[in-house]
């Protein structure tokens, strides 16, 4: 009896101590709208997941009698100029978005963050040489690069999310550098210094863990900025080819049809709205918890 | 200078230390010349104002002020490590110094909210020094974590061993930075006032673990505070510093018996007194601490000093010892010995 009900005890205590962290973390609550943004990003990410086993149509396969059907017609959400079902190539569409987002965003968060904390650890030269290089990246003409880049490596999915995520490295360098500039001042730090911790120890176990939530709560930004980089990309025609159904694509695709049929155009552009508001509205809401500005240092 | 303790061996002997540190407002006179010696067991309480230079000192020991920062330092710390070798850790390299820190010395923070990382948890925080220096396995280390956990007091050791520092009071808190300071069961602990952060009630609970667990292990230690009143039963002898300089050096008993520097004199009046009638004006000492930007021409406590004499703005006292009394050092051109005349000591 008695360990029972010490057991309950425990488990009640882990159970407050689990939503009393949660309240650290998260504060208390974020409102219904962080919840719904947070939803259609849910829906978004199981569309892109589940694209293939949805019961949608072929994105792919031409209906002439549908051409330019409006929503809630033959299709849910309309067809667009080749008669091809609108619903199921923004499902289709939302698997490059999403793929190209998170690729890129963690090969500038992996890059980015990594030559940011060492910059901001061992400062010196190797910062300033940094620094310099990065804000050369940073005053460049960003679609001019990605012309340039995307020329220079092809326009598969893997090529778009790289080149785009060489745009992010010097953001993220920014980012992780700041908030390592103020976690090595912490006592902490000098405490793991003080029982014998080398420099890989402290930066592994003491930086890291302190910056990459900062880091990783901007990465829901850097996607929504993601999206419509690759959406300009597609809409210039140079994104992930045709037939290949992406939301930039399909934007640029019903700029034909504006006059007749507006909705070609405007499904996809809303669609794209609501997913980088929702990421932009996300990602804010947890940026304020964790970032640490640079004045503040 | 080898005067510490004939019974216990000689465990640190620092001579003539001097750092000076670059600051955005000039060189800073951080610590100058500053010499103590201690014994194993044995514990040397460091007295002074914010700002006295007792952190620095903490730190140059144990080698943890950056490098970058320091503009010129000398002096010898000899450290005597197990095997009765004798190693000057002013001139050791970091890679040396590191296998040290830990097993060798170390050291306890002022603020227990922010000497533990708040997004690991303790039984990370307590295990990593003891698979590093000790050569533990995973489950070795935090069956010992535990152990340490319990060790200093804090109850359901191994259910808190999960939690994170966010979870615990301070003075639990401030009990975890003891037991990962004494993890590796270091021959010295630096305390770098120890219970400046914590509640009335909580410093004296933390104060009495450190004496035991010195006991325990035989552990000498350095307790550096701003009062007084902490170290008068705990240390064994007490150094007085002041900008920089340790003022006055002596076994506790004889300090408090016969106080010599008139700093010593004001710190220890400045305490209040449970007998004293109420109302009684605090005897706070005059002016503010010196800053050690640059070096100040004579004894740095003149401005402040009651019995200020013209030498004393035009040449810095020199470090003398007490006659009749071992021991017993002191930096002040006309100490407050009794039987000695304050007015007639001016010549």
């Amino acid at each position: 009896m008695r360990t029972k009900v010490s057991d309950q005890s425990v488990v009640r205590s882990r159970a407050q101590g689990f939503s009393a962290a949660a309240r650290q973390v998260f504060g208390r609550g974020f409102g219904p709208g962080f919840w719904i943004a947070a939803g259609w990003l849910l829906v978004v990410a199981l569309s892109a997941i589940f694209a293939d086993v949805l019961p949608v149509r072929d994105p792919l396969d031409p209906v002439i009698s549908n051409r330019l059907n409006g929503p809630l017609t033959t299709n849910i959400l309309g067809a667009d100029g080749l008669g091809r079902d609108m619903l199921s190539r923004l499902v289709h569409g939302a698997r490059v978005s999403v793929v190209i987002a998170l690729t890129a965003v963690t090969i500038g968060m992996v890059i980015g963050g990594t030559l940011g904390i060492l910059a901001g650890y061992f400062r010196g030269h190797f910062e300033r040489g940094l620094m310099a290089v990065l804000d050369v990246i940073l005053a460049f003409p960003w679609l001019v690069l990605l012309l340039a880049l995307v020329a220079f490596i092809g326009q598969s999915l893997m090529a778009i999310s790289v080149a785009i995520g060489f745009l992010w490295i010097p953001a993220y360098a920014r980012v992780a550098r700041a908030n390592t500039l103020s976690v090595v001042q912490r006592e902490y730090v000098l405490a793991a210094r003080a029982m014998g911790a080398g420099t890989l120890r402290i930066l592994l176990r003491e930086v890291l863990p302190n910056v990459i939530l900062p880091v990783l709560a901007y990465g829901l930004v850097a996607m929504g900025l993601v999206i419509i980089v690759e959406s300009a990309l597609a809409f210039l025609g140079l994104s992930v080819e045709a037939p290949q159904p992406t939301w930039g694509g399909m934007i640029s695709e019903g700029k034909r049809h504006l006059a007749t049929a507006v909705h070609v155009a405007l499904v996809p552009s809303i669609t794209m709205f609501l997913t980088v508001l929702s990421l932009n509205y996300v990602g804010d809401r947890l940026r304020s918890r964790f970032d640490v500005r640079e004045s503040n240092l | 200078m080898t005067d510490a303790n004939q019974h216990e061996p000689l465990l640190l002997r620092v001579t003539g230390l001097t750092v000076r540190l670059n600051s955005s407002h000039g060189l800073v006179h951080a610590v100058e010349d500053v010499s103590f010696s201690l014994a194993r067991g044995q514990t040397l309480g460091i007295v002074g104002e914010s700002g006295s230079g007792k952190s620095v000192m903490a730190r140059s020991l144990m080698g943890l002020l950056p490098r970058r920062s320091i503009a010129f330092g000398s002096g010898s710390i000899l450290f005597h490590t197990d095997n009765a070798q004798e190693q000057d850790l002013a001139q050791m390299p970091d890679k040396l110094m590191r296998h040290l820190r830990g097993p060798a010395m170390a050291m306890v923070f002022q603020d227990p909210m922010t000497a533990l990382n708040p997004v690991l948890r303790l039984s990370v925080q307590l295990t990593e020094p003891l698979r590093q220096h000790l050569g533990l396995d995973r489950q070795q280390a935090r069956s010992r974590a535990i152990e340490l956990l319990a060790a200093v007091g804090i109850p359901d050791a191994a259910g808190r061993i999960d939690q994170y520092p966010h979870q615990l009071s301070g003075g639990m808190r401030q009990r975890v930075v003891i037991a990962i300071a004494l993890a590796c069961n270091p021959a010295l602990l630096i305390a770098d006032e120890p219970t400046t952060a914590l509640d009335v009630t909580v410093q004296k609970q933390i104060l009495d673990l450190l004496a035991r667990l010195q006991r325990e292990h035989n552990m000498a230690m350095i307790l550096i505070t701003h009062d007084l009143g902490v170290v008068a039963s705990r240390a064994d002898y007490i150094a007085v510093m002041y900008a920089g300089r340790i003022v006055e050096y002596a076994p506790a008993r004889t300090l408090f018996t016969s106080m010599q520097h008139p700093y010593t004199e004001a710190l220890f009046k400045s305490i209040p007194r449970i007998n004293d009638p109420s109302h009684t004006r605090l005897q706070a000492i005059p002016g503010r601490p010196p800053q050690l930007i640059n070096a100040a021409v004579g004894c740095a406590f003149a401005p402040r000093c009651q019995y200020v004499q013209p030498r004393c703005r035009q040449q810095t006292p020199p470090v003398v010892e007490v006659p009749d009394a071992r021991e017993h050092r002191h930096a002040c051109f006309y100490p407050i010995s009794p039987g000695l005349n304050r007015e007639e000591g001016d010549d």
